[in-house]
């Protein structure tokens, strides 16, 4: 982002409040994104500032297709066309998709990977902190 | 590059709709940009008396929908008209959630009438029997036990409330979201809060259960073990 580069318009709001929801979709940038935002515990602003984008273009990068990391052609091709409408570095960007993907490995729910589940013998109660004891939690008595 | 654009034409649409069979990965935002607001005017205009979260909703998900599915949209069965399909899309979204409303506003009893009619129902043949008089004190037994139960299980109110329409077995988010204070959200937002608080109490219960079990095993020849209450949360 230079300078001389014209500050974009805002995104409509439903425009904003569909970048925000596509967090939870895969297949949207949004995802990967919120992924590395929350692994190198960065707020909004900072991760515009890292990836050196107006914050207008946030929703709007966010609403970009995942580039898929399985297809190393095709993943290069889509972080170049992205980085080229938005006037990001794609090492910049690359090294963004690969981060979050590493931060959701380490996060991913046991649910949805059999070896890890097979180590848990023990529910969590979602809103309440993982206790220190260990899997047997005691209440308060 | 402009982003802006007055009223997307047919070509335009089949356009979008070629770049995003080929992968393109920006062709989404502009997707987003271009029918979003368009569709959501649509919506508005045909249901101005409907939720506005419930019609941003449904202009989202019909994008989701299409931009994760783009094959569901046939140029040569929907005129070739993007928008056109999309309004179709969103308005089966908006016409759906309106039934289900209706449907969960035709089933509304509120709780005591539901904790009436479930020991009437109970009781369906014997009630000419037990009179009156009997199904009262049961119900006032069924009531004590209930709360004596959920004194056990959580001190919060707000939980036992909660506590107390699961036990109902009521299964509208609407019950569930007016007791916790979220009806202003959408309602995948309140469905999602509405299943965390339900993933709680359940577990908190299946604890005091086991708690409960422990007790009975133990017997009473110790005192010391008693079911107390869980001061967790």
């Amino acid at each position: 982002m230079s300078d001389e580069q014209k500050r974009p318009e805002p995104v409509d709001k439903i425009v904003q409040e569909t970048a925000r929801k596509a967090a939870s979709n895969p297949l949207f940038l949004a995802s990967a994104l919120e992924s590395y935002r929350h692994g190198a515990g960065l707020d909004e602003a900072a991760l515009v500032k890292e990836l050196g984008i107006f914050a207008e273009d946030l929703p709007r990068l966010a609403l970009c297709r995942r580039p898929d990391s399985a297809d190393s052609i095709a993943f290069r091709r889509a972080v170049d066309a992205i980085c080229k409408r938005f006037s990001i570095k794609p090492a910049q960007l690359a090294n963004i998709l690969r981060k979050a993907e590493a931060y959701e490995k380490i996060t991913r729910r046991p649910e949805a990977d059999p070896y890890l589940l097979a180590a848990r013998d023990y529910e969590e109660d979602p809103l309440e902190p993982p206790s220190s004891d260990g899997p047997q939690e005691k209440d308060h008595e | 590059m402009p982003f802006v654009i007055d009223k997307p034409e047919p070509q335009r649409g089949l356009a979008f709709h070629q770049r995003l069979l080929e992968n393109d990965p920006v062709v989404t935002v502009e997707i987003a940009e271009t029918y979003l607001p368009l569709l959501l005017k649509h919506l508005q205009r045909k249901y101005p008396k409907v939720d506005q979260d419930l019609l941003s909703d449904a202009a989202t998900e019909a994008y989701f929908n299409y931009t994760n599915n783009p094959q569901s949209f046939k140029p040569e069965l929907n005129t070739g008209n993007l928008l056109e399909y999309l309004k179709m899309s969103a308005n089966g979204d908006v016409k759906n959630a309106l039934a289900r409303l209706k449907r969960e506003q035709r089933q509304y009893i509120p709780p005591d009438e539901v904790e009436l009619s479930l020991v009437a129902g109970n009781i369906n043949i014997e009630e000419e029997i037990i009179g009156r008089e009997e199904v009262t004190s049961r119900l006032i037994e069924f009531k004590q036990r209930l709360s004596g139960e959920f004194e056990l299980i959580t001190d919060n109110e707000l939980d036992r409330k909660l506590l107390a329409l699961m036990e109902l077995k009521e299964r509208r988010t609407a019950e569930y979201a007016r007791l916790l204070g979220i009806e202003h959200l959408s309602l995948s937002e309140q469905q999602k809060i509405v299943k965390r608080h339900k993933d709680r109490l359940n577990l908190r219960r299946k604890r005091q259960q086991q708690r409960d079990s422990k007790v009975e095993e133990s017997g009473s020849n110790n005192p010391e073990v008693s079911p107390t209450e869980d001061t967790s949360l």
